[in-house]
């Protein structure tokens, strides 16, 4: 205890960023927000502080964020009133006195900490200037522009506490000892973890008393921030990146080989996402908020187009939704839902490969495995003349060459308990004709036994150990922005007691990381 | 709609006119009216997904060696003697050139070290598109498939020919295969990458900053986004302060791209030939080249790559099948692997004659434009290139088509076989002996947009007699 890993400085995440000018400007959504370009995901994740470089394309779509924010929220005397902390700006004195209060408060919540006398002093002198080229309105508009490009905002820069020392042999020789963080840059942390967006006037006030990092305040703080609806949004989004969500939407997805599945459409891709959204809100809302139901519950929301594909009671008006309940012996939790299915598929049909190397990589952290150089990956096709065969048969024949077998004997089990799924998600009895083997076991990976199917492997996976030792896993790395190091054995055995202590309640995952002693501290520099 | 930009005094107004002195030009005022000034080079990558079917892409030549480099003349050759998928392009053969011959190299380099290592991305695919701009070993991170390990030659001419553009170079369309980019600005790190014409479009005009010739509201509060950025940039040195050099450098890198766009708030004399407007109607890569037709032309940028989306089977006449890649791409070609079936093989042929086409339109958009003593296209240099040598995962020989030719550089009007002479390092299947790297043809890019590296990428790697296979050097034959 004690040890933190390397602290990488880290860009907000474009999801950060977007919330973050949300929560600056509550007052404004302007229209015509340009497009940020893409983060690259690392494992999945967007706010790997190694993928967070600079771009001119991103500072210049930075700017004109800025802009149409700024500009929104000034357009007029009611949208500035929003705004500014003072109800007169008619004579000079007045306008100077509102602008000292707007940049120290304003600034405040930008900076995610009070400005030095010598920031507060540029900015006003700069605000002074416009005031007096173009008028106080520009000014105010212009000053606040400048606030949220700067690096303060956009990166995470943290502060040494005043009194950050390291304790007395808390580090072998030759390691440089971590030292406490200020109470913003804990702030900081506390909101972009649990929030994905900047802290609130709330916890800055307590970060100013220089409380926050004392237990029994830290506690009352996060469970009001777990208790807030940004956090399911930070959990939905933290699922989204997790287990690939947005793959659902690629384009290879938006078809489908119109003789096998004429009912797919973009509508239903559209809709197979979304559910998937639908599904975790509601998990981490109204139901019982742990990864075991997420695996294993039969509750889904549905519009006409999935109603269809799951043989479900459900609307028929294009845009609606409702609640049902899926048929438990053909669906389990979220692995058995149509944008997980679907979205490691083919056009043409079903690849057990695909998804089992999704379930292998994103639900138990295996390693990354890939095809040798020179393996056929065409689908596999039956044998001239041959009558008809599953497409189990098909990819076990093609996998059983001794160079393939070394990965496969783990790869195929996870993929083939889902042969009851098309490539569509819809559920399918028979394959070809012949009767369907969706059994299985997971080698060398807790000891989960025979499963019969999916929906078995589920309720099987919702008591693993290493599933849980990979959830807990990951929400560490998604904390820290970056993999986990050596340093962090005691952050991930915390995580990991909270998620064993509470049958894998994610806010309580969440809530033993936030206490953690580790997030208080960080390396002597930051890189 | 034609934007004309003056000359403003805003940062004297604010009593900054220190500041204002200090804007250099842009460089939006370089292009010549003719014979004033050399025009620029221009630099566009062209990438389409899925080689071409070889019999139907290379050009008979009849009677001559194979174990030697031939030239033949295009520019004499009617349009039946014109390979199928080179036939749309016909009509500018005098401004062509087309390579034959050339290998990736690279790739192979790198799958034969596979051959005794394990737990690596060895896809044949992936690696194609990790490899294809960087020409280097690819960059793995965990839990996700390669990424090119070195940044791309687009990037690279871009950060060096900029002379005053706006932008170093942009990169516009989609990710092929896999969701994987081509454009790298450094190891392990995509280039920022457009990915609509309507968001480039809005990047072009936010380029721009008109004003209406008035000190309006309006251009004032312009100027003053400026004035914004210069306070931003000063705060980045200021917050350097405590971090280590990873920090700094971050920053630093962040705040010379504010000072970047700080500069375009200055105002300029737009280039005679730009005119910003943008017809949005057609195919959607008609109007990726229109866009980089407007960027080249307005001096935006001297380098742009372009990533075409894939079509359907149904734009090119054929059934829609689950997708080209599987449908028809992977039995295109008889190499050994996956069956020919003659329906793909035709289906990607006309694949293939179907961008040959969105081209040809993008060189005739390029060639409409007067430059100098003749025109944007003559003073450009514009790459069709694919990911992959065939539909079936070939990575040789790679089909080249160069438009334009650099003022001059290139010889133009000829087509140009290079024979197969060098054992291939990695060969599961045929053609078992390879040409010249491409990585010599991004040698020879360099060298016409006014560079003189001899090597772009892995230098060398070495043969299995051996021997080491050097990919230094321009390909002499291919440029005056």
């Amino acid at each position: 205890m004690g040890f933190v890993g390397t602290n990488p400085l880290r860009r907000l995440s474009n999801v950060e960023y977007r919330h973050a000018m949300r929560d600056l400007f509550p007052s404004v959504t302007p229209a015509d927000l340009p497009t940020l370009p893409d983060d690259t995901g690392i494992n999945g994740f967007e706010n790997d502080a190694r993928a967070l470089a600079p771009s001119d394309v991103a500072i210049a779509r930075y700017e004109s964020f800025a802009f149409r924010y700024a500009s929104a929220a000034t357009e007029s005397d009611a949208a500035l009133a929003a705004i500014l902390p003072c109800t007169t700006w008619t004579t000079v004195p007045e306008q100077d006195a509102c602008a000292h209060a707007f940049i120290a408060r304003f600034g405040r919540r930008v900076f995610r900490r009070p400005l030095s006398e010598d920031e507060q002093s540029r900015y006003f002198t700069r605000f002074a200037a416009l005031r007096n080229g173009i008028d106080f309105r520009a000014a105010i508009q212009l000053v606040a522009m400048a606030l949220v490009q700067s690096p303060q905002f956009l990166y995470r820069l943290e502060t040494p506490s005043v009194d950050a020392t390291p304790p007395p042999g808390s580090a072998p020789l030759g390691v440089i000892a971590p030292i406490a963080i200020d109470d913003f840059a804990l702030a900081t942390r506390l909101a972009f973890m649990l929030w994905a967006s900047t802290p609130d006037d709330a916890l800055l006030d307590v970060a100013a008393t220089g409380m926050l990092r004392d237990d029994t305040v830290l506690a009352l703080e996060v469970d009001r921030m777990l208790a807030d609806p940004r956090a399911t949004d930070a959990i939905v989004d933290f699922h989204r990146q997790w287990l690939s969500f947005d793959r659902m939407m690629d384009s290879s997805n938006a078809t489908r080989d119109p003789a096998v599945y004429p009912a797919w459409s973009v509508s239903v891709q559209a809709s197979a996402r979304e559910e998937l959204d639908r599904l975790v809100r509601w998990e981490f809302s109204a139901g019982a908020g742990t990864v075991p139901e997420l695996l294993t519950t039969r509750h889904a929301f549905v519009d006409a187009n999935l109603a269809a594909l799951y043989g479900v009671a459900g609307p028929s008006a294009p845009g609606e939704w409702a609640p049902v309940e899926l048929p438990p012996e053909q669906r389990a939790g979220l692995l058995t839902r149509a944008g997980i299915l679907a979205a490691h598929a083919h056009p043409g049909g079903i690849s057990p490969p695909l998804r089992g190397v999704f379930v292998l990589e994103r639900l138990l952290c295996q390693p990354h495995r890939s095809s040798p150089p020179g393996v056929d990956l065409s689908p596999p096709m039956p044998m001239s003349g041959e009558g008809p065969v599953t497409n189990r048969t098909l990819f076990e024949r093609r996998t059983s060459p001794a160079t393939c077998a070394s990965c496969h004997t783990t790869i195929n089990p996870a993929g083939f308990a889902f042969q009851h799924y098309d490539a569509t998600g819809a559920y399918q009895s028979l394959d070809n004709g012949l009767a369907i083997d969706a059994s299985g076991e997971l080698l060398d990976i807790d000891q989960l036994g025979r499963f019969t199917d999916a929906v078995d492997l589920s309720e099987r996976f919702a008591t693993s150990d290493t599933v849980a030792d990979c959830a807990s896993t990951t929400w560490v790395r998604f904390a820290l922005g970056r993999a986990p190091e050596r340093e962090d054995g005691h952050l991930r055995r915390l995580a990991r007691a909270a998620y064993e202590d509470s049958g894998g309640n994610v806010r309580a995952i969440l809530r033993a990381i936030a206490l953690s002693p580790e997030l208080r501290l960080a390396s002597a520099v930051q890189e | 709609m034609k934007m004309r930009l003056q000359r403003r005094r805003f940062l004297q107004l604010l009593g900054l006119g220190g500041l204002a002195a200090s804007v250099p030009s842009i460089g939006w005022n370089v292009i010549a009216r003719a014979g004033e000034m050399p025009a620029p080079q221009r630099l566009v990558l062209w990438i389409t997904a899925h080689g071409p079917v070889p019999r139907a892409w290379n050009m008979a030549i009849p009677g001559m060696p194979i174990d030697r480099v031939v030239t033949t003349d295009m520019v004499s050759r009617t349009l039946e003697e014109t390979p199928e998928i080179l036939q749309p392009l016909h009509a500018y053969r005098r401004k062509l050139l087309c390579v034959e011959g050339l290998a990736q190299s690279t790739v192979l380099a790198e799958q034969a070290t596979f051959v005794s290592r394990t737990g690596i991305d060895g896809n044949e695919h992936t690696l194609a598109e990790a490899h294809l701009l960087t020409s280097t070993p690819a960059h793995m991170l965990e839990g996700t498939y390669c990424l090119g390990g070195g940044p791309s030659i687009d990037h690279v001419i871009g950060q060096r020919t900029r002379s005053g553009s706006r932008w170093a170079s942009r990169v516009y369309g989609v990710r092929h295969q896999y969701e994987r980019p081509y454009s790298y600005s450094a190891s392990g790190v995509e280039s920022p990458r457009v990915e609509t014409p309507a968001q480039a479009f809005a990047d072009l005009m936010g380029a721009y900053h008109p004003s209406s010739g008035t000190t309006s509201r309006d251009d004032l509060i312009l100027a003053g986004r400026g004035s914004a950025l210069d306070l931003v940039s000063d705060e980045y040195a200021y917050a350097q302060a405590r971090l280590g050099l990873e920090g700094r450098r971050k920053l630093e890198q962040h705040a010379q791209l504010v000072r970047e766009l700080e500069m375009t708030f200055a105002s300029a004399e737009l280039a005679p030939q730009c005119e910003l407007e943008l017809d949005m109607s057609g195919h959607v890569i008609d109007v990726w080249n229109r866009i980089a037709t407007l960027v080249l032309a307005c001096d935006l940028s001297r380098v742009v790559t372009f990533v075409a989306p894939i079509i359907e089977p149904t734009d090119f006449g054929y059934p829609a099948t689950p997708d080209v890649h599987g449908g028809y791409a992977h039995s295109s070609f008889d190499d050994g692997g996956e069956p020919l079936q003659l329906r793909s093989e035709l289906a990607m042929i006309e694949y293939s004659r179907w961008y040959a086409d969105r081209f040809a339109r993008l060189l005739g958009m390029l060639d409409a434009l007067p430059e100098g003593s003749g025109t944007v296209l003559d003073h450009a240099n514009v790459v069709w290139l694919t990911e992959l040598a065939t539909g079936t995962h070939q990575h040789s020989p790679i089909p080249i088509v160069i438009g334009g030719g650099g003022d001059g550089f290139f010889r133009t009007g000829n087509y140009i076989r290079y024979p197969l002479d060098v054992q291939s390092p990695y060969a599961p299947r045929r053609p078992y002996k390879i040409g010249p790297g491409l990585s010599r043809l991004y040698v020879t890019l360099m060298r016409a947009m006014g560079m003189a590296d001899e090597s772009f990428g892995l230098e060398e790697f070495p043969l299995a007699d051996g021997t080491v296979h050097s990919l230094r050097g321009t390909l002499a034959e291919t440029h005056l």
